[in-house]
């Protein structure tokens, strides 16, 4: 079986501005494949590439083993998507745009339709214009899986949910995999790549920075973490333990602020011993992240 | 309706279909229930047709041997200017939209996406174009095919086939170049502009060819001229009309290729109009501390300022021309043609706008028949009323308007501004597209128009189109609704512009003709030889009343729902 994503060399260029230059990447089926970046880095640019929406200013893509250009439609019929900015027809309800949709597939997905949206709790039978994003965004969700499609091309899907939504969609994304079909998600958050991802790509100013298992980025990662103690500290005691990159004090010398790149296990055994009151640990934000990989990179 | 792309964008456009529909019928109607009027002088009217110069005639769409027919009264009436200019702008605005309006939307990304080839989704998107076009068109041929009986008109069915086919066909090519042009380009607006503007060269084109030297070899390479060859009123659909429908379809192909070798969601920039290429850094530096961005009215103009360069560019070239064939009117018969025409019933010259006819041929009555009168006035309105439903309306479909009232600003401050913009606007058009024109080229071929009534007809005409821009504002305060904004102020353009010419002959409606704004505009005389009087300010103080109406109706309204 081909792979679900075979990109070579892709390039796209808006007039001189790089949408993504030069991405090689092959994404395998059965795989949820985390697509990272922040604003602007070419998250977009590229789905809209592999989606025929674009066309490469050079290099090429293989989509379920097809040209993305020139077998466009069969791929389109064997793919779910949800767009990066969801706009829908505002006069229609969520249940006749995905008649609609399903029409123009050729497919009966009425019962799928109906078994999504009480799985993510939507009223279908509001018109969109009257949604709110986070509703909007579940028909686009809706839209997407109700056919069942091989593959999932996902551009940051879960924007406006709430937090429980958020985890009845990652459970959802799962699910495909499990079945065996792909999903392809972009994102700008690290935890949300971590949570569902098996192996992540981080792009940053229209390139490929890396290529990782989730594993392998969270063991990159840095992280902030704050440790705060039942009696004064000396943050001398963490510099030396290997992964802490900064130590500072706060909580009026209570406390200690830590950057850690890789697991944190010798930083809290070192943190046991001296009376832990509370950690605080600020989500490996997407900066930090990339702060270590692109030293990573420089080195 | 959900069944496919095709009767799906049919289905999303049933309403703006009624409303143009309804339009058309009413046009149709109120063209045909005047025939008897005009046939009960019938014979007066063929004797001194027949003694005006054949190329004054030519200009204004008029055949001496029949207008006083029901054939040539038709065709004089609804097929030279009115019908066309209806079912040109319904055209321009579905091939535009055709192409692309959902990626102006942001819902294109999940069409394209569909296991559909583009040249499927857009073909089928021409087709509906192709098919509420004709159900506009069919309003009019109904208009005829019931009024002909009644009225005992004797036009051959064939005929009123024929000519509707003939402007079907007409149409359609215009059409087809805004759904070719936006769907190269990926802009709807820029499309359906281009090609309207085409449509108005063609139309003067055809009308001065005959009797402007220079202009004689664009005669044959209009399609307004092909249209009505081979007479489609008397022989029925011919090989022209057939000709108009081919080249609409190739145009057509010619699009879909464009749209398949396109980039979706990215617009190709349309050629701006500045004097000097400014480098990227240098053009966001002056945008960004731009001081059109200090008060709302500034910004409303600042965001059109591209398409604002482009009818300034065409009204001038518009206004150029028309001055430059002038020259050529004067030697059409002169004193003769002036005797006649006193004796001429104004009465059915009125329903040309032309209420002044004995100065049809003089600068004044001249310049004001093409610009004030018809065309240019037509276009301003389309500036005018397209600005006040976008004003509120518009930007409350696109979803910016929260944002902007989100701001520290009064509701009051946001109609009124626009208001202000509006005004600007028309303004700026109209000056620099049609007064400074006329001030640099107007003396030097002799047009005569005094300054009092250049004063009166350019103010008169800033005025006339604010007050419809204000009525389009203050609907979609009201309504929150686009379409309604822009449906309700055109209808009642369109009624206040029949009444007041229908009103100089028919006993019904010349009680309500000092009641609009048209009359105060161009009243008995044209709008160029109009005096300064009540008029103007008349025309004003409805235009702020309208402002206020809007406000009350913003102040007190759900934003959003």
């Amino acid at each position: 079986m081909p792979p679900a994503i075979v990109a070579e060399g892709l390039t796209k260029y808006y007039g001189e501005t790089p949408g993504i230059v030069g991405l090689d990447l092959e994404v395998g089926v059965g795989e949820v494949f985390g697509f990272l970046g922040a604003n602007g880095a070419g998250k977009t640019t590229t789905i809209r590439t592999l989606l025929d929406l674009l066309r490469p200013t050079s290099g090429r893509a293989r989509i379920l083993g097809l040209d993305s250009h020139d077998d466009a439609v069969a791929i389109h019929g064997r793919i779910g998507h949800i767009p990066g900015d969801v706009t829908m027809y505002e006069e229609m309800t969520g249940r006749e745009l995905c008649r609609y949709f399903a029409n123009l597939r050729g497919v009966d997905t009425a019962a799928e339709v109906e078994r999504l949206a009480e799985r993510l709790d939507l009223d279908l039978d509001r018109k969109i214009g009257a949604y709110s994003s986070g509703n909007r965004q579940k028909v686009a969700i809706v839209q997407a899986f109700m056919h069942r499609p091989e593959l999932l091309i996902l551009d940051e899907p879960s924007t406006g949910l709430d937090p429980l939504m958020q985890q009845e969609f990652y459970a959802m994304v799962r699910e495909a995999r499990d079945e065996g079909r792909t999903v392809f998600l972009s994102s700008h958050i690290l935890p949300e790549v971590e949570r569902v991802a098996d192996r992540v790509a981080v792009v940053r100013s229209s390139r490929l920075v890396t290529v990782q298992t989730v594993e392998g980025l969270k063991a990159k990662a840095r992280r902030h973490i704050q440790i705060v103690f039942t009696s004064p500290i000396d943050p001398e005691v963490f510099r030396s333990v290997p992964g802490v990159q900064e130590a500072s004090p706060s909580h009026d010398g209570r406390g200690v602020d830590l950057v850690v790149a890789g697991p944190l296990e010798e930083v809290m055994a070192v943190a046991a011993r001296h009376g832990v009151e509370n950690v605080i640990s600020h989500e490996g934000d997407l900066e930090d992240a990339f702060l270590a990989l692109y030293d990573d990179d420089a080195s | 309706m959900l069944r496919n792309v095709f009767t799906h964008t049919v289905w999303r456009r049933r309403r703006s279909l009624l409303g143009w529909t309804l339009g058309g019928l009413a046009l149709g109607w109120f063209v045909v229930a005047f025939y008897p009027t005009l046939q009960a002088s019938a014979a007066e009217f063929q004797q001194i047709l027949e003694r005006l110069p054949q190329a004054l005639l030519e200009t204004m769409g008029i055949d001496p041997a029949t207008f006083a027919t029901a054939k040539g009264y038709v065709e004089a009436e609804l097929y030279n200017l009115l019908g066309p200019v209806l079912v040109i702008i319904y055209a321009v605005q579905l091939g535009g939209a055709a192409a692309a309006q959902e990626e102006e939307d942001g819902t294109a990304d999940l069409l394209y996406t569909l296991p559909l080839p583009r040249r499927s989704i857009v073909l089928q998107k021409a087709a509906a174009g192709y098919v509420l076009l004709a159900a506009l068109v069919a309003a009019l041929t109904v208009t005829l095919l019931v009024g002909n009986p009644v009225y005992d008109m004797g036009l051959p069915v064939a005929g009123i086939v024929g000519i509707n086919v003939a402007l079907y066909g007409l149409a359609a090519i215009f059409g087809a170049l805004a759904f070719a042009i936006s769907s190269w380009t990926g802009l709807r607006g820029s499309g359906a502009g281009l090609a309207g503007g085409l449509a108005a060269a063609s139309f003067v084109l055809d009308g001065f060819a005959p009797i402007v030297d220079w202009l004689s070899w664009g005669d044959r390479l209009t399609p307004f001229d092909w249209y009505l060859r081979g007479d489609p009123l008397a022989h029925g659909v011919g090989g022209w009309q057939l000709l108009l429908l081919g080249l609409s379809a190739a145009t057509v192909a010619v699009g879909v290729v464009g749209l398949e070798r396109r980039d979706i969601g990215v617009a190709r920039a349309f050629p701006k109009l500045s004097l000097r290429r400014r480098s990227a850094a240098e053009a966001g530096r002056r945008s960004s501390d731009s001081w059109m961005l200090r008060q709302i009215w500034s910004w409303a103009i600042w965001m059109r300022r591209r398409a604002l360069r482009w009818w300034v560019v065409a009204m001038a070239g518009f206004t150029a021309l028309l001055l430059t064939v002038y020259p050529s009117l004067e030697n059409l018969g002169g004193d003769q043609v002036t005797e006649l025409i006193q004796a001429y019933p104004k009465e059915i010259l009125a329903i040309f706008g032309i209420t002044d006819p004995a100065s049809v041929l003089e600068g004044p009555g001249f310049i004001s028949s093409r610009i004030h009168g018809s065309i240019g006035l037509v276009a301003l309105l389309v500036l005018g009323i397209g600005f006040g439903a976008r004003a509120v309306a518009g930007e409350e479909r696109r979803g910016t308007l929260d944002l902007l009232l989100a701001e520290p600003v009064e509701r009051t401050r946001v109609v009124v501004e626009q208001a202000v913009a509006l005004v600007t606007v028309v303004t700026l058009v109209v000056s620099l597209g049609v007064v400074v024109p006329m001030l640099i080229g107007g003396p030097a071929v002799g047009l005569g128009v005094s300054a009092e009534g250049m004063t009166a007809g350019n103010v008169g005409m800033i005025l006339l189109v604010s007050l419809y821009g204000a009525l389009a504002l203050a609907v979609g305060a009201w309504t929150g609704r686009h379409g309604a904004a822009v449906g309700v102020a055109t209808f009642a353009a369109v009624a206040a512009h029949l009444v007041n010419g229908f009103g100089a002959f028919v006993d019904w409606l010349e009680p309500l003709r000092p009641w609009s704004p048209f009359y105060w505009y161009a009243g008995p005389k044209n709008p160029l030889s109009q005096e300064l009087g009540w008029q103007q300010p008349a025309l004003a103080a409805v235009a702020v009343l309208l402002v206020v109406t809007a406000v009350i109706g913003f102040r007190g309204r759900d934003v959003g729902v």
